[in-house]
This record gives structure tokens, sequence and C-alpha cells, in this order.
């Protein structure tokens, strides 16, 4: 039975991948594929949040800055340096984990509401001195010149920043999974179910915390540097604001935190209505795109903690389809 | 310098008037309301329709916009928090975070992002006294958060329903095995904070304009009155924010408006890491 079925699920993942492969060449409308680019991106950003906030059970409303933070970093290393994006991103990531790491040394022993305090404030803080450094032109962002190289990571169409962030996703994906199957992933479910417990049994949680934190934020980065060069516009507010840590924690949550695939469903789920509701309704009813993200956010709060990975686990689980129980997905405490 | 710390004193009374209410709901349920500053937003609208609409004084009307928003709290926790109250902190975060997100948004929706303000005769009077100027407004709702403390301390520890919220707080089993109607309690005291938020917001509109998204800035500064003052002590939530207000005006004074979040944000860093629990105490978990 458990073998059948995971023969299926491998199925499933190719058959999105061959999906997801496929798309640009059917759909060339460049409208589409922005939405498909903006999917994909934020599924990236979500699994990225996923890592500390779904396994780690460390919810984040802070991760913006580090999305900030690589989109600075890189685009500055490249107008000011001439460094290719692409080095920059590395560089970025490995900064921002690095921030990671010294922000996470006060945050992470924090438990709890007191850890999202710290994340907010700590966003704000970095938005603030973003705001305010004249040497990164401040308020008034920074405007990437275009030079259509794909060394300069900018390309004329959007068909190869679909194909980029569609490689950068298996990626993040791909580290999500091995850590959830290593060490680090094992600890981090364990500091979720029950921290006092992980510490007695004598898990260092602030250490493997940091790992989280750490891998996370870098991807984080990587996600903050294609932004850059996708928009070619960077300003504080539009990167580092509060509503973007929020985007970032819906989606994980929606499709379902701390499973593989869960950021992926909930970014297919929200992302195309939040920007038809945006872009097209924006103008008439401001506030539609933000009503719409909070009632999921409300319902999956009170109703199903689980999201929607967890909704198809409680189906699954009443037709008793598999009795197999995924040890990542965990019930809700 | 001296205005500046009197314009301190005056700014953090608004902030211990907002932190008292989310102080007390944290106390008592250990939940964090972060739906607390649309409750703001929302007591401040229902303050600017009474004058519109009625012509009701904002000061007058603050009883009114108490007990609404007590309702309110009574009628979010039936339908609401209740249902989050065995779940995971994260499930709390969503429900209350989604509900400030979709309050935001229905506001901005049916009352557009204009700001409004209440014009009182007032609103614009201060005293200048050898050479301090004081506004009236903010003197009065001062006053109100003093005033408000003393009231809410009488009640919990010298009436009935008060004792029960108390018993509640240091012990659900216990208060509950004691006869105490817990949930009951929950409702009560989620309306209370609420009501709380409502003497804020009406005493907020005397002097200030209100518009959807006006009331985060001023919860994540109370979410740091909290903490500073310690979770769950009343009366460390109000001198913790005259402290915070008194820190933001003299941020604002000596380097520039814009640091005094993270200015907040230094403090509530510095306390954490000196002496968690907050200046007086306060719930430790």
């Amino acid at each position: 039975m458990s073998k059948k079925f995971f023969s299926y699920k491998i199925f499933l993942v190719i058959f999105v991948l061959i999906v997801l492969l496929i798309f640009p060449i059917f759909l060339k409308d460049p409208y589409f594929l922005d939405i498909a680019i903006t999917v994909l991106l934020y599924a990236f950003l979500g699994n990225a949040w996923n890592i500390v906030g779904g396994y780690c059970g460390q919810a984040s409303l802070g991760h913006a800055a580090y999305y900030g933070i690589g989109a600075y970093m890189s685009t500055i290393l490249f107008l000011k340096f001439g460094i290719s994006p692409w080095i920059g991103m590395i560089i970025s990531a490995v900064i921002a984990s690095i921030l990671a790491i010294i922000s996470g040394y006060p945050s992470l022993r924090m438990k709890g509401p007191y850890f999202v305090f710290f994340t907010i404030g700590f966003a704000e803080t970095i938005r603030t001195l973003f705001l305010t450094w004249k040497w990164v032109e401040g308020s008034r962002g920074i405007i990437i010149p275009f030079q259509n190289n794909p060394i300069n990571f900018i390309f004329f169409s959007k068909v190869p920043y679909y194909y980029t962030i569609l490689i950068f996703l298996i990626f993040g994906m791909l580290i999500t999974y091995s850590i959830s199957k290593s060490k680090i992933g094992k600890y981090s479910v364990a500091i979720r179910e029950d921290e006092t417990m992980a510490e007695a049994l004598g898990i260092n949680t602030a250490l493997y915390k940091s790992y989280a934190f750490a891998i996370s934020a870098s991807l984080m980065a990587i996600g903050g540097t294609f932004y850059a060069q996708y928009v070619l516009f960077i300003h504080p507010n539009d990167l580092m604001s509060l509503n973007n840590s929020v985007i970032f924690m819906l989606i994980a949550v929606t499709g379902g935190k701390g499973t593989l695939f869960g950021p992926l469903i909930g970014s297919i789920i929200i992302m195309p209505l939040w920007e038809y509701f945006r872009s097209t309704l924006g103008g008439q009813f401001a506030g539609l795109g933000t009503l719409f993200a909070g009632s999921i956010v409300l319902i999956i709060g009170t109703v199903a903690p689980g999201g929607i990975i967890g909704i198809l686990n409680k189906i699954r689980a009443r037709y008793n389809i598999s009795s197999r129980h995924n040890s990542i997905v965990g019930e809700e405490k | 310098m001296l205005q500046a710390i009197v314009n301190g004193i005056l700014l953090g009374s608004i902030y211990s008037l907002i932190a008292v209410g989310l102080s007390l709901i944290w106390g008592v349920m250990r939940i964090i309301n972060w739906a607390h500053g649309a409750m703001v937003m929302l007591s401040m609208y229902i303050t600017f329709f009474a004058y519109s609409m009625f012509g009701l004084d904002p000061l007058i009307a603050l009883p009114l916009v108490a007990i609404i928003m007590f309702i309110v709290g009574y009628l979010l926790q039936i339908a609401l928090i209740e249902r989050t109250l065995n779940s995971s902190w994260i499930s709390r975060l969503c429900a209350t975070f989604g509900l400030m997100m979709v309050l935001e948004s229905l506001a901005l929706i049916f009352w557009s992002s204009n700001w409004r303000a209440v014009p009182v005769t007032y609103s614009t009077w201060t005293f200048n006294i050898s050479g301090i100027l004081i506004s009236f407004p903010r003197l009065i709702a001062f006053f109100i958060a003093i005033l408000m403390a003393l009231v809410l301390n009488f009640f919990l520890n010298h009436t009935e329903i008060g004792k029960a919220i108390k018993a509640t707080a240091q012990d659900r089993e216990a208060a509950a095995l004691m006869g105490i109607n817990v949930n009951n309690i929950y409702r009560i005291t989620f309306g209370l904070g609420l009501a709380l938020t409502g003497i804020a917001g009406a005493s907020l509109m005397t002097f200030y304009f209100v518009f959807p998204k006006i009331g985060f800035p001023f919860a994540l500064t109370a979410y740091i009155v909290c903490v500073l003052g310690g979770l769950g002590k009343l009366n460390g939530a109000l001198l913790g924010g005259l402290i915070i207000g008194i820190a933001q005006s003299l941020t604002a004074y000596f380097i520039s408006p814009e640091y005094k979040m993270p200015m907040a944000f230094l403090i509530f860093l510095v306390v954490l890491y000196f002496k968690p629990e907050g200046i007086f105490g306060g719930v430790t978990e």
C-alpha cells in the first residue's frame, strides 16, 4: 500500500514538473507569464519561510528584511562595483545568512510571541535604515538600468526569467527536502513540537534554529536578487514592508506549513487571485486583495491549521486511503 | 528638552491606554491580540461616526464606544478566538492577524483611505506653562489613562468578576474547578480589553485623525510597552507606555522622527536581554 502511494506521489511530482516546464511554450501572453513568474517566485519565498516557520515552528514576520537585503546587496554590487548579479546573488545570500545568525543570536532564544515581536521590529528597523540611508538612495529607491545581457541577469523576454525562477524553486525545494530528511530537519520538528522537551533530550535548540534561520535567510536573499533583476526597481517599502512578510507566511500556511509542497500549492492558489485583485480591481476596491488574504489567514488559523495539505490529509485519513503517517506534516498541537 | 519630555509623557499615555488592554488579554488568556491596532482603528471610526451622524463630542461618546467595543469583543471571542484557544500559537497568530487584515481592508473598502478628523473646538487648545506647551486634549487623554488604570485596578481587586478574572489568569484549571465559568471569563476579558481600546480610540480622536491603517504602528509600540512593563501587569503597561513615549519623543527631538520605531525596538531588545520578565516582573511562561 505504502509503496504504491509513494510511486503515485513521484508520478504527480513529475507531472507537475512537466506542466511547469512546457508552460511558457503554450502561454505567450506576457501578462500570464508575469503571473506565472510571480507564483513561482512567491512559492520559492514561501518555501524559504517554511524552513523556519513550518519545520522549525518559529513564525517569523521579518523575513522581508532578508528579501530586501538580498535585492539591495546584489544591486549595489552591480551598480557601484560592476559585479554581475549572479555573483552578487551568492554574496548576498552569504551576507543574509550571516545577518540571520547575528540577529538569530538574541531572537532564537525567545519563545513564541516574543520572537514574532523581535522579527517584526528587526525588519522595521532595517527598513527604516534603508529608507534614510543616502548611499543606497534612501526613499527614492534604485532603478537598475536596462542592460540586456544574460551576464547581467537582465533578459529581454520574460521566458528566461520564468525558467530561472523555476530552477531556483526546484533548487529551493530540493534543499527543503534534504533538510527535512537530515538531522537539522528532524531536530527542527522536535523543536517545533516541544521545545522544552527537545532541549531536555540534549538538542542544542538555539544552534539548530540558527541553522534553519541561516538557510532560510540566504534563500530569501536569492529571491530578493531575482526580484531586483526582474522588476529592475527596488525600494525599501516594496521589499521590506510587513505586508511582504505576511504574504510569505500566508503562502506557506495556506498550502500547509511544514510540508514540502505546501508553499507551491499556496502560491498557486493565492498569488493569481492576489495579483488579479491588485491590478484589475485595485482602482475601485483598494482593500480587496488584503481582504481576500486576510480571510484566508483567518480561516486557516481558526478552522484548518494544517492548510490545504492538512485538509487533504484529513480526507485521506477519513477514507483510509493511506495508513502511512507522514511525520513531517504532523498534527497541530 | 523639557518640552520633549512633556510631549513624550502625553504621547506615552496613549500607548498606555492601548497597551493596558493588550496586557489584560495576554495576562488572562495568554493570547496576543494582533488585531488590537485594528480595534483602535475601529473605535476611532465609531467615534468619528458618532460625531458626524449624531453630533456627539468624542469625550461624551467615549463610554458609548467602550460599551460597543465590549460587545464586539464579547462576540468576537465567541465567534473566533474561542476556537483557537487549544491550538498552537501560530494558529492564534494567524487568526488574529487575519482578523486585523480583514478589518483594515473592510475599513478601506467602506470608508476609503481618506483621513478623517473630528473638528472639536478644544483640539488645538494648549496651555503655556513657563514656556512649555501642553496640548489640552492630550492632557485629557493622560488623565483618562490614569483614571482608567485606577478603575481597572479597583475592578480586578474588589469585584466578584474581577477576582474571577484574576483567578483565571493565575490558574485556568483551578479556577474552573472552583466553579468559575472560564469561557465566560475569557469573553468578558476580551470584551474588557477591547473596551479599553474603545476608550483609547475615543480619546485619540479628540486630537488625531483616523484612516484604515492607523492602528498597527500604535499596536506595535503597545506590544513593546507590554513587554517592557511585564506581560499581564497592568500598572507596568501604564508606566511602560510613559517610558516608551518619553524615549520616542527624545529620539525625535535629538536624532530624527524616523527613528522612533527603531528606538522602541532597541528598548525592547535591551529589556529582553537584561530583564525578560519586564521591569515589574510579569507572567512567566
